[in-house]
């Protein structure tokens, strides 16, 4: 081959492999950022016989080893029973963590699809990152297991007034270098949010506690935290941000440290990090709580979904993330492996553009498309049973939930009449937009939903940019009419789902105010909303929220589809464990089997 | 034979310098890292920050140069998420694991294709012969993925005979056993490897074909050389020329191909640091790995091109 054309040849080869490289990287299937969506496509399932498992066949999972998950979360209110003590916070009727029955167990090993980046608790925007730092550091607030607020680093917190939060600390809290746990680290933690230029960039969960405006130190184990407006699920917030060590974080090395090697005040102490391949810990025998059982945690970082499976199966790890919903029954016939699932944390919806010119514009239009789509037949066919329907942004668990809410009914035949009402006889066509590999079978159900649409004369143009592009159409406002979207609020407090998602829309791209999302107008609804953010009463809070979700749902803002359920698999000869809504992994709240 | 080596390096560095470019454009025009940065909701305020802060607003132009400038001091900078390490060093730390498995499966697709190959073109249209092309055949015509998938079932959950996936054992136990690691690379040099096994096969096979129907091995043959020693002393070694180019740009090829393969087993090399920078726009590091592979890629047909020149001497004195 003359050189010259050998040349040309890996120039051509090395154009390929970035093409491949490219590629992979936007491909299709699993990609677990969405954290629930372990979306193994194209599961050739076709007789789901368990000798033929391995042929559900991850269409290449390059993308698992996606992504940073953006849980864009903040934090969040339990359920309405936690009403009364919400602003005045401390909640003795939940023991937390629990004092667990049962023998110790040597190890555990957690099996994630997505190593962490980086092991600074306020630097990262990922759950496995934070399902791993969740037990070597505490929060100031637990959330329990049913999702309500109880002390950690916090015995109790107060509001002195609208925007002057009081928090006393919990005394005999130790680190585990030793030194003492005091109202200094948690300044020193939440000032770290503040620096606006730290180097090489500001932390990344910086916006999360922007409402801050100074943390003071009262005495040793008081803190005072006053924000630049009303902010009435702090407690929320304070759930998901660890609190780091003044001396340990301290100085020109300090980032580096703890982005290497966490070190907290939680039940395990950190021992190594392997990138890509294991984070370990080991108990912590100066915890302020309950001994957990497992002596020894390690969290590994399996991207494809199979190869987890196949882990599991062949004793290697004991717990895995993003289970596939038709792997499922497999799962449940052997006696070795067990199923938990948890209602997730995260709704699919379709946002409606009903602020441009068109059929949109009109209720009984956007009324008709929710009544069109036969989301019971999607839940069973496509998900495997594992979702519930929604009627609102909301679930159940979300401060700010109206339980008086009914769902849309699968009526094509109403849908058909409604549109006739509203002068569209012979139905229109529009542009549909849904992600494909973010979110659990995002494409099959979209899919599924445009044909549903059409059965009832709404034609789409259907499209599935890559998820990058996906986020950019949002944020510069070019979406499709109708796009798909899920939504993981774990603030668990309305706020940031209603706020974000359903405020007035953007009127230019470059204006702070305005949420990026919204394509809809509704005076009551906003008004609701933005008033909302500002009141402390927790019943009148309750009851705005209500309100505006009753509101969002009549005038169909969106069409409703469903809450996502997570699902985990476990090893249940040896351990015994719950999954949890918000998706955490918290070794401590793992017994043994017997 | 020196202006020939010359030659061929300027060609190399001229390939690196447009395989930078490349991957610079590439990389600059299809997403903003800055979206995966800040939560979804954090604003054009938060975004403008993080923004400024990564040197992503100064003009395209400034940042390529500034980019060039680094390349050849294998200086990519740093690594836009894990902050306190350099892209190369993310890069360098885990190109070791992936030579080690490119160059297990480099071996096992020698080991195998060779005999085989071999074999098959003394014993042409015979049974063995057409085995091995069918062989060839499934190898080359099976994904990567399947493959791999397949043997973990298999050998794994099914049997219990090797480890699922990992480098070392999951639990991380038997640390002290010698056995460890090559019982881990087994699976996963056995998927990669094969797909280029496949291909080697028929080449050895056509190769030896072509070397053994000159009027050289006939004259040896004559002189009553055992077969054995015809095939060794006088058939292989012309029918390795062509070969060793093959497997010059074959080994290249694993460490791309290490990709699915890394991502299937779990195994810690570049392509699942580079698959999670890309997924992630951690420019910095993409830059850095696509910059390794291409080098790799560079050197070793290189290399192999002087080898040729070596060996073929029509090249060495032409």
């Amino acid at each position: 081959m003359k050189t010259k054309t050998r040349n040309l040849g890996l120039v051509m080869t090395a154009l390929m492999l970035l093409g491949l490289l490219a590629a992979c990287g936007d491909s299709t299937a699993t990609s677990v950022p969405a954290t629930t969506a372990a979306a193994t496509s194209a599961a050739a399932a076709t007789t789901a016989k368990a000798t033929t498992a391995a042929a559900v066949a991850t269409t290449a999972s390059v993308a698992t080893t996606a992504a940073v998950v953006a849980t864009t979360a903040a934090g969040g209110v339990a359920t309405t029973a936690v009403a009364t003590t919400a602003a005045t916070g401390t909640n003795p009727a939940v023991v937390y963590p629990p004092t667990l029955a049962g023998g110790p167990i040597d190890q555990i090993v957690f099996a994630q699809g997505v190593d962490p980046t980086t092991l600074d608790p306020n630097d990262h925007n990922e759950t496995p990152a934070g399902n791993v730092l969740n037990n070597i550091y505490d929060t100031l607030i637990f959330w329990s297991p049913d999702l309500k607020l109880v002390p950690r680093l916090a015995e109790s917190w107060k509001q002195l007034d609208e925007v002057t939060w009081e928090i006393k600390l919990r005394k005999g809290v130790k680190w585990q270098d030793g030194s003492d746990f005091s109202a200094d680290d948690v300044k020193f933690t939440f000032d770290r949010y503040q620096k606006a230029d730290r180097q090489p960039r500001p932390v990344q969960r910086r916006a999360n506690l922007k409402s801050i405006k100074e943390t003071k130190v009262v005495d040793p184990n008081t803190l005072q935290i006053t924000t630049s407006a009303p902010f009435p699920s702090l407690p929320n917030q304070l759930a998901v941000e660890g609190i780091v060590s003044k001396k340990y974080g301290s100085g020109d090395k300090g980032d580096t440290i703890l982005e290497l090697a966490p070190m907290g005040t939680g039940p395990y102490k950190f021992v190594e990090w392997k990138k890509n391949d294991y984070i370990d810990m080991v108990i912590n025998p100066n915890y302020w709580g309950p001994a957990p059982k497992a002596q020894k945690v390690r969290f590994r970082t399996i991207p494809d979904a199979q190869t987890r499976l196949s882990a599991l199966q062949s004793g290697a790890v004991d717990v895995i993330t993003n289970v596939a919903p038709e792997l499922v029954d497999q799962l449940n016939k052997s006696d070795k492996t067990g199923i938990t699932t948890a209602p997730s944390v995260r709704v699919i919806f379709i946002i409606l553009n009903s602020l441009d010119e068109g059929p949109l514009k009109n209720a009984k239009v956007r009324q008709a498309l929710n009544m069109a789509v036969d989301r019971d037949g999607i839940i069973k066919a496509i998900l495997n049973d594992n979702g519930i329907k929604i009627a609102q942004p909301l679930t159940d668990r979300h401060f700010g939930y109206n339980p008086n809410i009914s769902q849309y009914a699968y009526d094509p035949d109403k849908a058909k009449q409604l549109l006739k009402e509203a002068g569209y006889p012979n139905g229109f066509e529009m542009t549909f937009n849904f992600p494909n590999g973010r979110y659990l079978k995002d494409k099959e159900i979209g899919e599924a939903i445009a044909s549903q649409w059409a059965d009832i004369g709404v034609k789409t143009k259907t499209s599935s940019p890559v998820w990058t592009d996906y986020v950019g159409l949002i944020n510069n406002r070019k979406q499709a009419q109708a796009y798909l979207l899920g939504w993981g609020n774990n603030t668990w407090d309305a706020d940031n789902t209603l706020f974000t998602l359903l405020d007035k829309p953007k009127a230019d791209v470059t204006v702070a105010d305005g949420s990026v999302y919204s394509y809809w107008i509704n005076e009551k609804a906003q008004k609701n909303i933005l008033e909302a953010k500002t009141v402390s009463d927790v019943k009148k809070r309750e009851s705005l929220y209500q309100e505006a979700e009753q509101i969002v749902h009549d005038d169909a803002a969106w069409v409703f589809l469903h809450q996502q359920k997570d699902i985990y698999a476990f090893n249940k000869a040896k351990i015994k464990w719950q999954a949890r809504s918000d998706e955490a992994l918290n070794a401590f709240e793992v017994a043994a089997a017997k | 034979m020196l202006k020939y080596i010359i030659r061929r390096l300027v060609q190399a560095i001229l390939v690196i310098i447009g395989v930078s470019f490349i991957s610079f454009m590439l990389l600059h025009l299809t997403g903003d890292p800055v979206d995966l940065l800040v939560p979804l909701d954090a604003g054009p305020v938060a975004r403008q920050e993080m923004r400024v802060a990564l040197g992503l607003d100064k003009p395209l132009f400034e940042q390529y140069f500034r980019f060039m400038g680094g390349v050849w001091r294998f200086d990519f900078g740093r690594s836009i998420f894990q902050s306190s390490k350099t892209a190369m060093q993310v890069v360098g730390a885990a190109l070791p694991n992936t030579l080690l498995l490119a160059g297990c499966a480099f071996v096992v697709a020698l080991l195998i294709s060779f005999p085989v190959g071999i074999l098959s073109a003394v014993k042409r249209n015979t049974w063995i012969d057409r085995a091995g092309m069918i062989f060839a055949l499934i190898g080359q015509s099976i994904p990567v993925f399947l493959l791999g998938t397949l043997f973990v079932w298999l050998f794994a959950v099914q049997l219990g005979w090797l480890p699922s996936d990992g480098m070392r054992d999951s639990r991380g136990q038997n640390l002290d056993d010698f056995w460890d690691l090559p019982r881990h690379l087994l699976l996963p040099s056995l998927s990669l490897g094969l797909f280029t096994t496949a291909r080697q096969v028929r080449l050895v096979r056509s190769s030896m074909l072509e070397v053994l129907s000159q009027d050289y091995i006939r004259t040896a043959r004559s002189k009553g050389l055992r077969q054995f020693m015809v095939l060794r002393r006088h058939a292989l070694k012309n029918a390795m020329i062509p070969i060793i180019t093959i497997l010059g740009l074959d080994f290249a090829t694993l460490l791309s191909g290490a990709v699915i393969t890394e991502n299937i087993f779990s195994w810690p090399g570049v392509g699942r640091a580079a698959v999670e920078a890309i997924n992630q726009h951690d420019f910095p590091v993409v830059q850095a790995a696509v910059f390794v592979v291409a080098l790799g890629y560079v050197l070793i047909n290189l290399m192999v091109d002087l080898l040729y020149a070596y060996l073929n001497p029509r090249i060495r004195f032409g």
